[in-house]
């Protein structure tokens, strides 16, 4: 019997008891029968776990199957975040830290704390610390495992170029994928830590090269460690589809061993020597054969995790160095100087203006202002002769009767003003100035000046008018302000002229590749080819199939002919046939170099000026071969490296040597297993065996200059191209009017007297 | 429900040590030692327990006293002792004792409790003990000392209004001091920060999921994840996985909840309802206000304990780590609730002077 006294209390504590259970009994249900699905979804992802297996990427080969880009195996330290406690992690660190750091100096404690920080959206998935740790470290780790709780050695497979630095800017590097990328590539199922090509053939074919990454359905326990025999679901990856290039690997060899040697020999002679580049051709395909940019890398050390030293030499290089993610073979352009005058001279015969017979004097200086300097004093020249001494006298006049709608419509015939399509990213398109561009680039900068100097007339005489004292002064100062604005508006009409008019110098300037003309590399090798091959315009390409991981082939890549070039097939035969006279004639700017070579080569040098500073030209060369029935193509420019034919024009003829097999000769051996690798490159390289026996050229003489030793001056050359200065030479405006508007005041600062 | 309990225990510990009985056969060997001493504290009469009443506060000062010298961390706390092959932990026992003597203490103040003048005595008899509790850093049992102490003061006689304002005062004063500890004045609180981490992330598990937050969801995942029927013993992945932290112990009702389903959670529940209310009538039907408030204390323990624990496996309350009266795994614990079934049953038998 409950004491009545106590009624009250007893009730209240039994409503609260309700209440209390109450209340329990109903967040029971909403969790155990409303939300019972959601907690079930969560209760499963906690218990199973979908372990990646990450694709090993396709394998990228050259046309005799030389491995390019593969993949290895390697051991990687990763730390677990979860595994650890928070009080341990540093500790762990520090340990893990010392441990590495001897052998691997990149590694530090704030190095891994970086790693870590990056990556700590899931605490559960290892972050890698260090990729292809040697065996004896990994022995080391494993004996003091005790002492780090968290870190875990595991195998996995990553990307490796078994070749280093060879044909990095082709091949190009691989990347972790950034957050960015993953949002804007969300349909192509990328995760996070995902690797992504991120340059050169790695980028271009990133959906082919990156396979399907397998997974392992696994049950886990609080740790996050597999359940022994748990693996429910096993997906296996599969490996991404290999690249078949229409690379040669030996070529490529060649070409970057003789760029190297090239480079240093400029060092050696104290000019910088550090960047170029340079491609070869098929001339019948557009198959690139090689193709090299300096400075260049080693994809192995951009690998993720990637080295504080690596990616300050590759990916952030300081302010002034020549960056090395560039590849300056397809993404840079440069003046191409002479190797610019077979286009003046197709542009001048076809518009019969010249013929191969008649002759023109030069006399060290072109006749007309700004009465340009030619680098020598050629006497008489005709076509091919002017071609062999690179005569600027002569070209000047070509290209002054062709006419720069005629020069531009052949640049462009040849496709000197496009992207040559190339299978890479990163192509920029050459450009070369016409009367229309050059209005459009220059006249609104005359226009603003003029309207600046308007602005300051007024100003002045609004101060002269308010300062005047007496009606008559303001009448006067009146007066003279007409006859200013008058002298104001010719000068501005004259600036204009010449400023943004094309100018007859401009035409000039264009005929021996001077001027506001700039190609890639690619460019120039292409329209070699194209004038090699008669008048074919190829798109190069890189990859000429592509294999799944059965060996089927899934692309096959021909050779595509974009344009024929609407030139007769005479005019070419000409240009061709001067161009071999560079390489072969009597006193032609290459011939010194080429003579001793069994098979005929036609080439033409170049010296562009560079823009950088007094004396620095970019040596520039190309040249094809054989002449008669020709193969292959070779463009080539070495930044700041002064004359084409002594810098760039040795790399081509190792190139030239090794795809004639004349390197191959002195070692049988090694090309008879070639040939027997089932190869196509001994047919190719026939002609060269036909012509072998015969007899050489005999050595240059006469009043040619000694080979290599020539101290040819530079073509000398008007400053600043055809983009006079602005800011207006004539301050005094009374006297311009008196003036004929052009001439008088060539931009490049040459003498007005006639020589 | 002490059956229940070795069944649940049996598959909650299964994956813990070589012998997967082994929690079930000590737990057993707890229930039975405390059937015995159940017997034994029915067989004496409660009303001599008066008399004792100084020797038990000076025992459960020495005992609280002792573990803080000798006594065996574990997990920041420091509230075991040895006993042979045994770890004890006084502060369960000493409930029972705080229990004994504060009815007693209050006794001798009958009907002098109305104003706050009164009640200070009271508090100090009480903070002793409590702040050993708290020097332990057993901040759960902390809590139940107070629960039991309001539950009897109110028992006794103390006006409600006065507990209630008492109450809510320095519930608002905690909050405070902890707005205080993380504002820019950072507050020294006597509590480490895990504590004070785990007391405010119930409010929302998601500020620390993988820290402080990481046992509530887990809770909730594993009883949400049960769903009606449950998943069966032994089959709960939760549990069976280990992503259950403490899941023969503190969260042992998650375990019912995700094997057992609504169907066994709701029981339990009922179970405990049955318990609770069968207790209140036995504090109301006691013959003196002795035995009222002692079937009280211990009614303010369990409900507090039911209330916080199950709560906190729902994300109603913070985690402070208090077990489940007759389910949770602990021997210390089981055999302070059977003394305490044996206490109320005691006052019960003894309501009629006749039947003995």
């Amino acid at each position: 019997m409950v004491d009545r006294r106590l009624e009250g209390k007893y009730k209240f504590l039994q409503w609260l008891t309700i209440a209390i259970f109450a209340v329990l009994t109903v967040r029971l249900i909403t969790l155990q029968l409303w939300e019972a699905p959601v907690y079930r979804t969560k209760a499963k992802l906690n218990q199973f776990r979908f372990l990646p297996i990450r694709a090993p990427r396709g394998d990228i080969v050259d046309r005799n199957g030389k491995v390019l880009a593969a993949n290895k195996i390697v051991n990687t330290v990763s730390i677990v975040r979860q595994q650890i406690d928070g009080k341990d992690l540093d500790r762990t660190i520090n340990k893990l830290a010392g441990l590495l750091h001897d052998v691997y100096p990149e590694i530090d404690a704030a190095y891994i704390k970086r790693q870590l920080e990056e990556h700590q959206s899931r605490s559960y998935e290892p972050v890698v610390v260090k990729r292809d740790v040697s065996v004896e470290v990994v022995s080391r780790l494993e004996e003091r495992r005790r002492d780090l709780p968290g870190v875990v050695i595991g195998k996995e497979i990553v990307r490796y170029y078994p070749e280093g630095t060879l044909a990095s800017h082709l091949l190009g590097y691989i990347g972790e994928i950034s957050k960015e990328e993953l949002e804007n590539r969300q349909n192509e199922n990328y995760k996070l830590g995902d690797l992504v090509g991120r340059f050169g053939l790695e980028k271009q074919y990133e959906k082919y090269l990156r396979g399907v990454d397998g997974f392992q359905q696994v049950e886990v326990d609080v740790s996050g460690r597999p359940i022994p025999h748990s693996d429910l679901i096993t997906v296996n990856p599969k490996q991404g589809d290999r690249l078949v290039l229409t690379l040669d690997g030996d070529l490529q060899k060649v070409l970057e061993a003789s760029m190297d040697k090239a480079l240093a020999d400029l060092r050696k002679k104290g000019l910088p020597g550090r960047a170029g580049a340079a491609v070869v051709l098929d001339v019948r395909t557009g198959a690139v054969l090689a193709m090299t940019s300096r400075p260049n890398f080693d994809p192995n050390l951009l690998v993720p995790p990637v080295s504080d030293k690596a990616a300050q030499e590759y990916l952030n290089p300081p302010g002034g160095a020549d960056p090395t993610m560039i590849n300056r073979a397809i993404s840079s352009k440069y003046p191409p100087g002479s190797t610019f005058k077979p286009i003046t001279g197709m542009a001048a015969l076809e518009s019969g203006k010249i013929t191969t017979e008649e002759t023109i004097v030069c006399k060290g200086r072109y006749w007309l202002p700004p009465f340009t300097k030619c680098w020598r004093v050629h006497g008489t020249v005709d076509f091919f002769r002017a071609m062999a001494v690179s005569c600027n006298v002569y070209f000047i006049e070509a290209g002054r009767r062709a006419g720069v709608d005629m020069i531009t419509r052949v640049a462009h015939e040849f496709g000197l003003d496009e992207k040559t399509g190339i299978d890479l990213p990163g192509e920029v398109a050459g450009s070369f100035l016409t009367p229309e561009k050059k209005e459009k680039k220059y006249g609104p900068v005359v226009e603003k000046w003029y309207r600046q100097k308007q602005d300051e007339l007024e100003k002045e005489y609004a101060g002269r008018l308010a300062r005047a004292k007496s009606e008559r002064e303001r009448n006067d100062i009146l007066i003279q302000k007409k006859y200013a604005e008058r002298d104001l508006k010719v000068w501005y009409r004259n600036k204009y002229n010449q400023d943004a008019k094309w100018q007859p110098y401009d035409t000039y300037f264009m005929s021996f590749g001077q001027g506001s003309n700039e190609y890639t590399p690619i460019g120039l090798a292409n329209y070699v080819a194209t004038l090699a091959n008669g008048g074919k315009r190829m798109r190069p390409y890189l990859v000429q199939r592509i294999e799944d991981r059965n060996g089927k082939v899934i692309a096959r890549f021909r050779p595509e002919v974009v344009r024929r070039v609407d030139i007769s097939s005479k005019t070419l035969d000409t240009v061709k046939q001067a161009m071999r006279e560079v390489a072969g004639g009597e006193g032609g700017t290459a011939a010194w170099l080429f003579n001793d070579l069994p098979f005929k080569v036609a080439a033409k040098t170049g010296t562009a000026e560079s823009g950088r500073g007094d004396g620095l030209y970019h040596g520039v060369f190309v040249a094809f071969a054989p002449t008669d029935k020709p193969e292959i193509a070779f463009a080539g420019i070495i930044e700041c490296g002064s004359h084409g034919s002594e810098s760039m024009g040795p790399v081509a003829k190792d190139v030239f040597k090794e795809y004639f097999g004349l390197n191959k000769l002195q070692q049988p051996q090694e090309q008879q297993t070639k040939t027997g690798a089932g190869n196509n490159l001994p047919a190719v390289r026939q002609p060269s065996q036909t012509e072998r026996p015969r007899p050489q050229r005999p050595p240059v003489s006469g009043n040619q200059p000694e080979p290599g030793t020539t101290p040819a001056q530079p073509p000398q050359q008007p400053g600043n191209g055809t983009t006079p200065p602005v800011d207006g030479r004539q301050q005094d405006g009374q006297q311009s009017d008196t003036r004929p508007p052009s001439g008088d005041q060539p931009s490049g600062g040459v003498p007005g007297a006639q020589p | 429900m002490l059956g229940l309990s070795l069944l649940v225990l049996s598959s909650a510990t299964a994956n813990i040590g070589s012998d997967p009985l082994f929690y079930v056969k000590k737990q057993l060997l707890w229930i039975v030692l405390g059937l015995f001493a159940a017997l034994a504290v029915i067989s004496v009469d409660y009303t001599k327990l008066v008399r004792y009443q100084h020797l038990i506060y000076g025992i459960l000062l020495v005992l609280l006293a002792i573990v803080m010298v000798i006594g065996h961390a574990s997990h920041g706390k420091q509230q075991w002792i040895a006993l042979g092959p045994f770890l004890f932990q006084p502060s369960e026992l000493g409930k029972i004792m705080v229990i004994i003597c504060f009815a007693a203490f209050l006794v001798k103040r009958q009907g002098e409790l109305q104003r706050l003048r009164d009640l200070i005595p009271c508090f100090l008899y009480f903070s002793i003990p409590l702040g050993l509790v708290v020097a332990q850093g057993d901040l759960g049992t902390a809590l139940v000392f107070i629960a039991i102490c309001f539950g009897m003061l109110y028992l006794a006689g103390a006006r409600p209004a006065l507990l209630l304002k008492i109450l809510g005062g320095s519930l608002a004063l905690a909050v405070l001091a902890l707005a205080l500890h993380f504002s820019p004045l950072h507050l020294p609180l006597p509590l480490e920060d895990y504590q004070i981490k785990r007391l405010i992330v119930f409010v929302n598990p998601y500020w620390d999921p993988q820290g402080a937050g990481y046992n509530i969801l887990q809770s909730l995942v594993a009883i949400g994840s049960g769903g009606f029927w449950g998943k069966g013993l032994f089959h709960g992945s939760q549990v069976q996985l280990n992503f259950l932290p403490e899941h023969h112990t503190d969260f042992i009702f998650s375990v019912v909840g995700e094997e057992l389903g609504f169907l066994g959670a709701g029981f339990v529940l009922f179970l405990y309802y049955i318990i609770v209310s069968r207790t209140i009538r036995a504090t109301f039907e006691a013959k003196d206000l002795f035995g009222r408030l002692i079937t009280g204390g211990i009614l303010s323990m369990w409900l507090f304990h039911i209330l916080q624990n199950i709560g906190m496996t729902i994300g109603l309350m913070p985690i402070t780590g208090i077990p489940l009266p007759f389910l949770s795994y602990g021997g210390s614990f089981m055999l302070t609730n059977m003394i305490c079934v044996g206490l109320i049953l005691n006052i019960h038998l003894r309501r009629e002077k006749m039947l003995f």
